[in-house]
């Protein structure tokens, strides 16, 4: 039994006019060996679309609040250690 | 968007038990495929507009069995029980549109989580601040 798995997984082709959509997505799965129980975490990835005349085009599918909500919290850590050591370098050399 | 699952059951055989969460953790597993990812494509106005989540599923469970020995003259008991519980978080992520222009990906943003995002990293530097004025 796998702790961690983390795997691609492709959906049902969709037909959108010419165009066929393949939805693509991540799904990482946490089992702990031993317990009754699993945790899963789904995410969409892409949409691999492909055009009548063979052309395939990958279309990233970005989670916008996820990427604001880390920076953010990033800013507000960083920031923090920032102000700790400027403090710091303040009371070293009055 | 949530849902709860509670799952208790009383049982005389720990094997039961097993193959009762074994059953349900494989329904369970099933059940959080790719189209809960990606919804059912919905036409509008000439447009195809496919629905994409973030999709996290916890389940858990747990089961116990017994044998008491020997109380008074009648003997001792057994006995045993399990129980389990699940939830389900699905939150919007994109869009992704198919009309005459082509195919794209719409996100969707959510202000109220980047606003309780912005709020707490602030406060956490304003919070920093006020402790290195007062220590100061």
């Amino acid at each position: 039994m796998t702790l961690l798995k983390n795997e691609k997984l492709a959906g049902a082709p969709i037909q959108a006019g010419q165009a066929r959509l393949i939805p693509i997505e991540t799904a990482t799965r946490w089992q702990p060996p031993g317990m009754w129980g699993v945790l899963l975490w789904k995410h969409p990835t892409a949409v691999l679309v492909q055009h009548p005349n063979g052309v395939e085009e990958m279309l990233p599918i970005q989670d916008v609040t996820r990427q604001a909500q880390l920076t953010l919290l990033g800013i507000g850590l960083l920031g923090s250690i920032l102000l700790l050591l400027v403090n710091q370098m303040r009371n070293n050399h009055p | 968007m949530s849902e709860d699952k509670k799952l208790e059951m009383e049982i005389n055989d720990p094997g039961q038990a097993i193959d009762m969460m074994q059953e349900t953790l494989e329904t369970f597993l099933e059940t959080a495929d790719v189209n809960r990812v990606y919804a059912q494509p919905v036409e509008h106005e000439g447009s195809l507009v496919i629905p994409a989540a973030e999709v996290i599923a916890g389940i858990g469970f747990g089961a116990g069995y017994g044998v008491g020995g020997p109380q008074d003259e009648d003997g001792g008991g057994s006995g045993g029980g399990g129980g389990g519980g699940g939830k389900t978080l699905a939150r919007p992520v994109a869009v992704i549109i198919a009309d005459q222009n082509g195919v794209r990906v719409e996100p969707v943003v959510d202000p109220t989580k980047i606003a309780l995002a912005a709020l707490t990293a602030f406060g956490f530097m304003f919070g920093t601040l006020a402790k290195m004025r007062k220590g100061s």
